[in-house]
């Protein structure tokens, strides 16, 4: 009796479900903007194109990201000659390092050819990230402030491996349920 | 019953999107973009977000659909295709910050004042609750299927849904109680 009343306080009845169900279902369905099937289309015209042709901006763009993640880790790496480091840099030199990981374990995936607009947007921001840092560097600002977009760029980072490795299982089409 | 089961698309058009025609696609894609759409709003909360999921299940289904064995298996397989976009999505960590930056004022576009009712309580749920609801609700997912797709169990997705309808339920009461209030003021002034 006890256990029947918890349940009851405690999950809805299956009247108290449909109700909900209906009223969801009742709200207006919703149609995408024009725009969408159009980047669809530009997305399958540019799947079609020459291989050389559709790989030239990708590969530029990645040479670019590639570089200027390179200068970062450079200019970030800790030097044992270095005079006595702020507070903050103990915790910069392990960013830099989870940022590493997270860089090698993208490297030993399978090229994606095409990125998906939410890969796009990633990479454009973390490459926004980087030009920060090398700012910053240039400027010479404080740890903190480079601790602060590390701290972003591997949340970035960790957002782009989960959607590449996303992509991956699904290109395989492995239904997940 | 879930908007993708109520699609029909001929069994040649099938073929045919296997087959990479283009025609095809447009047809699939017409016959699906709303229900893919829908969902994504509704589930995501970002009209921006909601149209990359869109694309990006699409993208998907063209590619894929040459593996596609049965004609019929093809509504289920697209929503199965949007639901992981959305999920995708939900659990990206830069989506979770993001929405825990917005907080509840999001709703997407609704007709009649309880459909808004209804669309706010919804967004104002976590984005995983929200989910599990649209899941089980609108889409006729079992609990074991969504504790599948979340990686959990089944009684992961069945307290879930029993704590977003507790909260669902306590925001209608109060919108009842402004409502009565506002009655009241109403009374008061004629």
């Amino acid at each position: 009796m006890n256990d029947q009343t918890n349940r009851a306080v405690d999950q809805p009845s299956e009247a108290e479900v449909e109700a909900l169900a209906a009223e969801l279902r009742s709200l207006p369905e919703l149609s995408p903007p024009p725009r969408v099937w159009q980047r669809i289309e530009a997305r399958i015209d540019g799947a079609r194109r020459p291989l050389r042709r559709r790989y030239v901006p990708f590969a530029v763009a990645a040479s670019l990201f590639a570089a200027t993640a390179a200068t970062i880790l450079i200019l970030f790496a800790p030097r044992p000659e270095a005079p006595a480091v702020a507070a903050a840099e103990p915790d910069i030199a392990a960013l830099l390092a989870e940022s590493r990981a997270i860089e090698a374990r993208r490297r030993q995936m399978p090229v994606l050819f095409v990125p998906s607009d939410v890969e796009r947007v990633l990479q454009a921001h973390i490459g926004g990230i980087d030009a920060s840092l090398n700012r910053h560097i240039r400027e010479g600002a404080d740890a903190e402030a480079r601790q602060a977009l590390l701290v972003e760029r591997i949340e970035l980072l960790e957002s782009l491996e989960h959607v590449e490795s996303y992509r991956q299982r699904e290109l395989v089409h492995q239904v997940v349920f | 019953m879930s908007r993708f089961s109520s699609v029909n698309v001929h069994p040649a058009v099938v073929r045919r999107l296997a087959a990479g025609e283009r025609d095809a696609q447009e047809t699939v894609y017409r016959a699906y973009a709303s229900a893919v759409y829908t969902m994504a709003v509704r589930i995501l909360r970002d009209e921006g977000l909601a149209e990359e999921a869109t694309q990006d299940t699409f993208l998907d289904v063209m590619r894929g659909a040459a593996k596609l064995e049965r004609a019929q298996a093809l509504g289920p397989w697209i929503r199965t295709i949007a639901a992981n976009q959305c999920l995708m999505r939900l659990r990206s960590p830069w989506h979770q910050r993001r929405e825990a930056l917005v907080g509840d004022e999001r709703s997407a576009p609704a007709e009649t004042d309880r459909a808004l009712d209804v669309d706010r309580s919804l967004a104002r749920l976590p984005g995983q609750a929200r989910m599990v609801v649209w899941m089980y609700c609108v889409e006729g997912y079992t609990h074991e299927e969504i504790g599948r797709a979340f990686g959990r169990s089944k009684s992961f997705s069945k307290s879930c849904l029993a704590r977003a309808w507790r909260h669902l339920a306590a925001q209608r009461d109060q919108a009842k109680l402004c409502g009565a209030d506002a009655q009241a003021i109403g009374s008061a002034m004629r």
